[in-house]
């Protein structure tokens, strides 16, 4: 990552900010200056890394800085100095917060470390390498679901483990919160993870098989295998258009 | 889902894949529907194999490899091999792919889904919304269960009286129905259709039950209680044309065909060694018969089987009584080709 950026990117809950935090402290404990910011105004996070990087953020006068005076000062420090910026949640930043990391970026120097869900294909993200993180495995996630056992003192047996573990898709937080619920004893069955795969499109295609029946039914003058074949196909058409106008399920809780 | 929902849509399944009403054979399936779900001790399947249970569960969630194409791949593959060795296996074997790949399939629609694609860890699901999907022990479930009892008993139904395809025939009466069984049936069972037509001569209403003796074009030669022979079909030359036309399948029957050639002997006595008891012959072929006096006229609302030109007779499927009574005097040159249905017997 040395003179260079990257961005980090996975689904919520992956494990993202749990990682930069890991990060920044390892760097720390190495003695590099490192910055991390969240997303908020320009100004506040602008404010927020010059203190972490021990630069005054105000001018003779004991006044803040105006929001470009602090974009230089900050730019600038990053050219002279070998820092590290992380950026969690980038992908919520302002437009013109992602623009001015985009041409600290350009200027020099900048060690940026960007983490975020589902980034947008424009400025920063554009420019800078990708990594996807990818849902945890499956005995790492067992060993997540283990220890949050062991610290609230529950033993859960195998049969227990395995049966949350369905529900979390790879991702250490629903892995949690699948024990929380299950802790509280809040009974679920589907998951909020981004892994499911909607084999409906699969399942019509099988359809064409009455189609393709029903053309060797008429080509060998079957007219039972014609006509069932000519019944399943329009079954399954029917099907494929109910199925189709069917509820699209929301983006919120319901 | 329910266990008994999986055994439900497996047996369904192996009765309408296999086209079998046979209840071990059904019952492998259904009992095979269970099986994915050995990766939960929570299961029958579970509680039955507890060692390969706890190597799941302590490995992976509920609905890993054990509900995927992968592990069907691998039943197939070992219960195949086995059936190479031992014949009477293959259906079983079949059975419990069937009820297997049934077994896990089921949980694609409901709120969890099931990992159909390992080693992808992708969770396949239908539909895409989770609130139509089924919930394991709601009352949609219990709807869902009623309706798969119906769809079971229904194709047990069908498959015990001679399957889907013979059900669907006898629905729609249509003469490739009949071909169709009795191609399949015809070589060990007396095949019986139910005719309803009218008469080509006359127009009289007709509403009866014939044995087939053969078919002929896209017709049959049939023969009725009385031992009249007539042709049944949509052809110009039927006797009877038909409107609708079933098939059942009969009494246990075995049907040889044998030749005989004549060289100017006596045609009763040459013939007389295939009257057997408890079958029935009919004679086709061309003879040659000298000093051949005018037999008497053909019945017009029967099917010509004896037909004389000069000193030739031409029998198509002629009783062998009726070419005995006939002909059986006479002196004779040609071939013949005889066809005996015999009753009773089973190949």
């Amino acid at each position: 990552m040395a003179q260079g950026a990257l961005c980090l990117w996975g689904e919520e809950g992956c494990g993202k900010s749990v990682l930069a935090q890991a990060l920044v402290k390892n760097l720390q404990t190495e003695g590099y200056l490192v910055a991390i910011a969240e997303p908020a105004t320009p100004k506040q996070m602008l404010t927020s890394i010059s203190e972490q990087f021990a630069l005054n953020p105000y001018n003779l006068e004991g006044k803040a800085l105006a929001l470009d005076a602090l974009k230089l000062l900050v730019s600038d420090f990053l050219v002279k100095t070998p820092a590290v910026l992380v950026i969690d949640d980038a992908q919520m930043c302002k437009p013109d917060f992602r623009h001015w990391l985009k041409k600290a970026k350009k200027r020099g120097g900048c060690n940026l470390l960007l983490l975020a869900t589902n980034p947008p294909l424009t400025d920063i993200f554009l420019s800078v390498p990708r990594i996807e993180l990818k849902p945890m495995s499956e005995k790492a996630i067992r060993e997540i679901m283990v220890n949050a056992a062991v610290s609230r003192g529950i033993q859960l047996n195998n049969a227990d483990l395995s049966r949350l573990q369905s529900r979390t898709g790879g991702n250490p937080t629903l892995a949690i919160r699948s024990f929380e619920e299950e802790y509280l004893g809040i009974d679920q069955e589907a998951a909020d993870h981004k892994r499911y795969f909607d084999i409906t499109p699969l399942i019509l295609i099988a359809g064409t098989v009455f189609v393709v029946i029903r053309f060797i039914g008429l080509g060998t003058s079957d007219k039972s295998m014609y006509i069932l074949g000519g019944i399943g196909g329009a079954v399954f058409l029917g099907l494929s258009r109910l199925i189709y106008s069917l509820p699209k399920e929301g983006r919120r809780v319901n | 889902m329910l266990g008994i929902s999986h055994v439900l849509i497996s047996g369904t399944a192996t009765a309408l894949f296999l086209g079998t009403a046979e209840p071990s054979v059904l019952l492998t399936g259904a009992i095979a529907g269970l099986l994915p779900d050995i990766d939960t001790s929570l299961s029958p399947a579970g509680r039955m194999f507890p060692w390969i249970t706890a190597l799941f569960e302590s490995r992976q969630g509920h609905r890993g490899v054990s509900h995927s194409l992968f592990a069907s791949s691998l039943v197939a593959v070992v219960v195949y091999t086995i059936s190479f060795f031992l014949y009477w296996f293959f259906p079983y074997a079949s059975a419990l792919v069937i009820g297997y790949s049934f077994g896990w399939f089921a949980d694609v629609f409901t709120q969890g889904g099931c990992e159909m694609f390992w080693p992808s860890r992708l969770l396949c699901v239908c539909p895409g919304n989770r609130n139509l999907r089924l919930r394991t022990g709601s009352n949609n479930e219990y709807i869902v269960l009623a309706c798969l009892i119906a769809i079971a008993i229904a194709i047990f139904s069908i498959n015990s009286r001679g399957g889907l395809f013979t059900q669907f025939n006898r629905l729609i009466a249509s003469p490739s129905g009949v071909i169709h069984l009795y191609n399949e049936e015809g070589s060990h069972h007396k095949i019986f259709v139910n005719v309803d037509g009218v008469r080509s001569s006359d127009r009289a209403k007709v509403d009866s039950r014939f044995l087939i003796v053969q078919q002929s074009g896209s017709g049959f030669i049939v023969q009725d209680k009385s031992n009249k022979i007539y042709k049944v079909g949509a052809e110009p030359d039927s006797q009877i044309l038909t409107e609708r036309i079933t098939a059942d399948v009969g009494e246990s029957a075995v049907t040889n065909l044998e030749s005989l050639t004549l060289d100017d002997e006596p045609i009763g006595e040459s013939l007389a060694k295939f009257i057997r008891s408890g079958s029935s012959s009919y004679v086709t072929g061309q003879l040659t018969i000298e000093d051949l006096q005018s037999l008497p006229p053909p019945d017009p609302y029967q099917f010509h089987s004896i037909k004389q030109s000069t000193t030739t007779v031409t029998l198509e499927a002629a009783p062998l009584q009726n070419v005995l009574s006939l002909l059986g005097d006479e002196f004779g040159k040609g071939t013949l080709s005889i066809k005996t249905i015999t009753s009773g017997v089973s190949s």
